[in-house]
C-alpha cells in the first residue's frame, strides 16, 4: 500500500515537473514574441520618420517645380506657373500614376507669409482611404511669379500619410 | 511472463523517449533555422530601406560625388521591362526603385575594402529633367582607350573616385585583380587586347557626334542623347541594363516635357489676363515656337525609343535652348 502511494507521489512529481517546464517554455515564448513585436514597432516608427523626411526632401527638389535659372541661386525656389502646371498635370492618369508612385500618400502645400500672407497652393494631394497616421515636414522656400515679376517668402508643408 | 512484460515495457519506454526527444529536437532545430532566415531577411530589409533613403538624399545634390565605406555584402542590380530593382546578394527581398534613375553595373560591393562611389548629375535636355545617379565601386575598373579625343575627354572628366585607367590600342589590358572591367572605346578605334582578362569585362563602344554643345549617337548600338546618358552607358557597362535604365529616363523626360508644355500654357494665360506680352505671343501661343518645339521633343523621344535614332531629339533640344535665350532677350522671361 505504502509502495503504491510512493509510486503515485513520484508519478505526480514527474507530471508536475513536466507541467512547470512547459509553463516556463510557454512564458518564454510569449515574452520573446512581445519583445519582437515591440522591436518591430520601433523599427516601423523609425522607417516612417525616415520616409517622411526623404519624401519632403524629394518634393522640395523636384525639377518640375523649380524656378528658371536666373531666379534664385541659393534658396529653394519654386516657379508659381510650374506649381500650377504640375497640379493640373496630375489630373492626367499617366502623369498622376507616375508621381503617386514616386511621392506616395502625401499632401504638398506652399503657403506664403511675406510680403503677402496666406496665399496657399496645394499642388499634390494623394490620400489613402484609411489614414492611420501622418507626419509633416516644413521647408522654407521662395515662390517666384515671373509674369508679375514678384517673389514671396513661403514654406512648403509635406504631410506624409501612413 | 511478468519478466517479459517488464522487458517490453522498458523497450517501449526507451522507444517513446527516443521518438519524443527526437521530435522536440527537430522542433527546436526548425525554429532556429526559421529564426535565422527571418533574421537575415529582416537585416536585408532594414539595410535596403536605409539605402533607399541614402539614395534619395544623395540624388538631390547634383554634380556631386560621394564615396562610402565598403559594404560587407554585395548589391545586385536588375532592370527588366522598365522596372529597376536591387537586392542584397543572396537575399530574396528586392527593393524596387521608383524614385531613382540610376545607372550601375550588375553588382556593386561585396568585395573586401572596395568603397562605393555615387556620382550625381542632372539630366538637362535642355531644361533640368531629373537627377541621375551613377553608382559603382572601386572593384569595377573603367579602362579608357584614349587614342581618340572623345574617349580622352571622357577619361579626364570621370571623377578620380572611380577606378579608371587609360590605355592605348596597342596595349594589353592589365589584369589588376578587379572584379569587373569596363572597356570604353570609340567605334572607329577597335578593341585593345583583353587576353589577360578572364571574361570578366564589358565593352562600351561609342559612336557619337557633337552638335551645338550636345553629344548624341549610339553606344553598343543603343541611341543616346546628352552626356548624362553616355555616362550611364559607361558606368553600367552592360547594354541590357543600360537600355532599360535609359528607357526609364526617357519616360520621365516625356512626363517632364508635358508639365513644361502645361507651364507654357499657364504663362500664356497670365499674359493674356494682363493684356500684355504681345511681343511674346509668337513664343508662348499654342502654335508658337515654344509649344511646337516641345511637341517635337515629345515625338522625337518616341523616335529614340522605337527607332533607336537620337538625331531629331538632339536638334529639338538645341532649338529649345536657343528659344530660351531668345525669350529672355525679348524680355518674355525664361522658358526654363
Amino acid at each position: 500500500m505504502a509502495l503504491l502511494k510512493k509510486a503515485q507521489i513520484q508519478t505526480g512529481e514527474t507530471i508536475a515537473v513536466v507541467i512547470i517546464v512547459v509553463f516556463i517554455i510557454v512564458l518564454g515564448i510569449v515574452f520573446y514574441f512581445n519583445f519582437m513585436s515591440g522591436t518591430i514597432d520601433e523599427d516601423r516608427q523609425r522607417a516612417s520618420d525616415l520616409d517622411s523626411v526623404s519624401t519632403a526632401i524629394f518634393v522640395s527638389k523636384l525639377n518640375e517645380l523649380k524656378c528658371s535659372r536666373a531666379a534664385s541661386a541659393s534658396f529653394i525656389c519654386f516657379d508659381l506657373y510650374r506649381v500650377k502646371a504640375f497640379n493640373e498635370s496630375l489630373n492626367e492618369p499617366m502623369i498622376g500614376s507616375v508621381y503617386h508612385s514616386l511621392i506616395g500618400y502625401a499632401n504638398a502645400t506652399i503657403r506664403t507669409y511675406y510680403p503677402e500672407q496666406g496665399k496657399e497652393y496645394t499642388f499634390y494631394s494623394y490620400e489613402p482611404s484609411n489614414i492611420t497616421g501622418e507626419r509633416s515636414s516644413f521647408i522654407p522656400v521662395l515662390l517666384s511669379d515671373p509674369v508679375e515679376n514678384k517673389k514671396y517668402f513661403a514654406y512648403l508643408e509635406v504631410k506624409v500619410f501612413s | 511472463m511478468a519478466n517479459k512484460k517488464a522487458q517490453i515495457e522498458v523497450s517501449f519506454n526507451w522507444i517513446f523517449v527516443l521518438v519524443a526527444g527526437g521530435l522536440i529536437l527537430l522542433f527546436f532545430v526548425m525554429f532556429i533555422m526559421n529564426q535565422r532566415d527571418a533574421s537575415g531577411a529582416q537585416v536585408a530589409q532594414v539595410l535596403q530601406s536605409r539605402l533607399d533613403t541614402v539614395f534619395t538624399v544623395i540624388q538631390q545634390t547634383p554634380d556631386s560625388i560621394q564615396t562610402f565605406e565598403p559594404l560587407t555584402f554585395g548589391l545586385e542590380f536588375r532592370c527588366e521591362e522598365g522596372i529597376q530593382s536591387y537586392s542584397v546578394v543572396g537575399s530574396r527581398t528586392a527593393t524596387f526603385m521608383d524614385h531613382h534613375i540610376m545607372f550601375s553595373p550588375n553588382q556593386v560591393g561585396g568585395s573586401s575594402g572596395a568603397r562605393l562611389v555615387a556620382w550625381t548629375k542632372n539630366f538637362n535636355a535642355p531644361y533640368p529633367v531629373t537627377p541621375v545617379l551613377y553608382f559603382s565601386d572601386e572593384q569595377t575598373q573603367y579602362v579608357f582607350v584614349t587614342d581618340t579625343p572623345l574617349v580622352n575627354e571622357l577619361y579626364n572628366h570621370m571623377p578620380d573616385s572611380f577606378s579608371k585607367i587609360s590605355v592605348s590600342l596597342q596595349d594589353t589590358v592589365p589584369d589588376e585583380g578587379y572584379r569587373w572591367y569596363i572597356i570604353v572605346v570609340e567605334a572607329e578605334t577597335g578593341l585593345p587586347n583583353p587576353e589577360n582578362l578572364r571574361n570578366n569585362y564589358d565593352v562600351v563602344t561609342i559612336d557619337a557626334t557633337r552638335r551645338l554643345g550636345l553629344i548624341n549617337g549610339t553606344v553598343n548600338g543603343i541611341a543616346f542623347v546628352g552626356e548624362e546618358m553616355l555616362w550611364g552607358a559607361i558606368i553600367t557597362g552592360d547594354p541590357t541594363l543600360f537600355e532599360c535604365s535609359r528607357e526609364r529616363l526617357l519616360n520621365r523626360y516625356i512626363v517632364a516635357n508635358k508639365i513644361q508644355m502645361k507651364r507654357i500654357e499657364k504663362v500664356r494665360e497670365a499674359y493674356e489676363t494682363q493684356g500684355a506680352g504681345t511681343d511674346c505671343e509668337d513664343i508662348y501661343s499654342d502654335s508658337g515656337d515654344a509649344m511646337e518645339t516641345l511637341r517635337r521633343i515629345n515625338t522625337s523621344i518616341h523616335v529614340v525609343l522605337d527607332d533607336n535614332n537620337s538625331n531629331l531629339l538632339a536638334s529639338s533640344i538645341a532649338s529649345f535652348s536657343s528659344l530660351n535665350e531668345l525669350s529672355d532677350r525679348r524680355r518674355c522671361g525664361w522658358l526654363y
